[in-house]
């Protein structure tokens, strides 16, 4: 019966769904070209030419609670710059050998991770600034996590975000990180093992609110911790809709909202030498539908001295600024 | 399958030599990503971020390398990164497209053989989509989908047989 399916299989991957439309190959080639010849500013989020933001229901249980990392003595090595020394001590490395992996000479070193509620980012540094880590799952208590997304070409450091790790906010947790560079041949396979847990940020000094222009904006919580910076605030006086452009948003299996197009309001972290810390993450937190008021949790990497400036710019482009941190 | 990319270095600045290696590649790509993703939107985005990430990944083209299997691997990296961004990303709006078949396919379809494919992981399906339609012997299949040949080999034959056990299941409703 298995040989009589083979034809059967050959006819059917043959018919028109298995197909390209006519004249889709010429497009993907030029595409391809203009694409790798536009600057990348931001996380690639899931398929060419969809940008997407998703953002959970689950997030509006989750704002005012407190960002958690993991503290360990710091250990800086040779060639690690003081900010990504700083992270070091976000992680407990296991052994010698455990935060550091070799694949076809090309070499991946844990850097540091940065634990919250909202998602849990592992920092790593390559001897190779042009691998392509396309594909990565962290394994905790045999639960994987995937990642979600990843950021590269920052001297060699490497980004990778992934959902977050609910046990390591209450106790350390043993893990393994497993990266694959796709674009190799034969494909590179790393696997770096540490744990990850718990502490509380100590308190921030919560800037005073302010307004920029016709919008009001009053934060929540900031925070300044080896390898990152964390800032929520609500705006008020732009709704979803004015702040976000086209949203779209679905009932099904709870209520999940994608967003799609450009955010009209900046935020922007400086370090003390005026330079822009790298964007990481953004999350919008749920409000009322029509409500003329939304909530942002923006993550950058930390990767200079403070204090650090925030200035965020709303959709007519007027600024606030505010000085955090030290 | 005989495309080998002999002087890699050269090609990232050519875009027409790069056109000329990518294009004959593009159909096959496309099906491997339908087979996955059955989607034929979703299958289009991830062969055109494939292709992105090849043009860029060329010069790392290891020389004597089989540019057909590298390109393969990175579309069914691209298909499974698609997934996993599927499977949190869910939206009404996202209303999944009728399959469209020309009077050719309504001829041909197979009826029984799809409602068994269905049944099948997007895995297994690349796997047949592989082995019978591009005629890919197991070591290169290994390659593409990051297997051990004897893997490929020993899914080959649970596929067929699985796929062959479906076809006389009775259908559900739902499927």
């Amino acid at each position: 019966m298995i040989t009589d399916l083979e034809p059967r299989l050959r006819i059917h991957f043959a018919t028109t769904p298995f197909r390209p439309a006519p004249g889709w190959e010429e497009r993907v080639v030029s595409n391809a070209v203009l694409a790798s010849a536009a600057p990348s500013r931001r996380w690639t989020f899931g398929t060419a030419g969809h940008r997407r933001r998703l953002i959970s229901a689950a997030s509006l249980a989750l704002i005012g609670m407190a960002l958690v990392i993991t503290t360990m003595p710091a250990v800086a090595g040779p060639d690690i710059p003081a900010w990504a020394a700083g992270l070091r001590t976000a992680v407990h490395i296991d052994s010698a050998g455990g935060g550091r992996a070799t694949s076809w000479g090309s070499t991946i070193e844990l850097v540091g991770a940065y634990l919250d509620d909202q998602h849990t980012i592992v920092v790593l540094k390559g001897n190779d600034a042009s691998l392509a880590l396309g594909s990565a799952n962290l394994v905790t208590a045999g639960h994987r996590y995937t990642m979600q997304q990843s950021v590269s070409g920052h001297d060699g450091y490497y980004a990778l975000m992934f959902e977050p790790v609910p046990a390591a906010q209450s106790s350390s947790m043993p893990v393994t990180l497993r990266l694959v560079d796709g674009l190799a041949l034969p494909p590179h396979v790393w696997t770096l093992t540490f744990s990850i847990g718990p502490r509380v940020v100590g308190s921030q000094s919560v800037p005073t609110p302010g307004r920029a222009g016709s919008m009001a904006i009053a934060f929540t919580s900031v925070s300044v911790v080896p390898g990152a910076v964390a800032i929520r605030f609500t705006e008020t006086g732009f709704t979803y809709d004015q702040v976000l452009g086209p949203v779209q948003v679905s009932n099904s299996g709870g209520i999940q909202m994608t967003v799609r197009g450009p955010f009209t309001v900046r935020v922007q972290v400086f370090d003390q030498a005026g330079q822009p810390l790298r964007w990481l993450d953004t999350q919008l937190l749920a409000a009322a539908d029509g409500s003329a008021s939304v909530s942002f949790a923006d993550v950058f990497l930390r990767t200079g001295p403070g204090p650090y400036k925030i200035v965020i710019t709303g959709p007519n482009g007027d600024s606030l600024e505010r000085t955090i941190g030290s | 399958m005989g495309l080998d990319a002999t002087e890699p270095v050269m090609f990232q600045s050519d875009t027409h030599s790069f056109g000329i290696l990518l294009q004959p590649l593009l159909s096959g790509a496309y099906g491997l990503a339908y087979s996955i993703l059955g989607e034929r939107g979703a299958a289009e985005d991830a062969v055109q971020e494939a292709a992105t990430k090849a043009w860029r990944g060329l010069p790392r083209l290891r020389k004597g390398a089989s540019l057909q299997a590298w390109f393969f691997a990175i579309v069914a990296n691209q298909c499974r990164d698609a997934r996993r961004g599927s499977r949190n990303d869910v939206s009404l709006f996202d209303v999944p497209e009728p399959k469209v078949a020309d009077h050719a396919d309504l001829v041909a379809r197979d009826i029984d053989l799809e409602r068994a494919l269905d049944r099948l992981s997007p895995h297994q399906r690349s796997l047949l989509f592989l082995r019978y339609q591009m005629d890919m012997p197991p070591a290169e299949i290994a390659g593409i989908l990051g297997w051990r040949t004897g893997t490929v080999k020993s899914r080959l034959h649970r596929t067929l047989r699985k796929l062959e056990a479906a076809m006389v299941a009775p259908i559900e409703e739902n499927s």
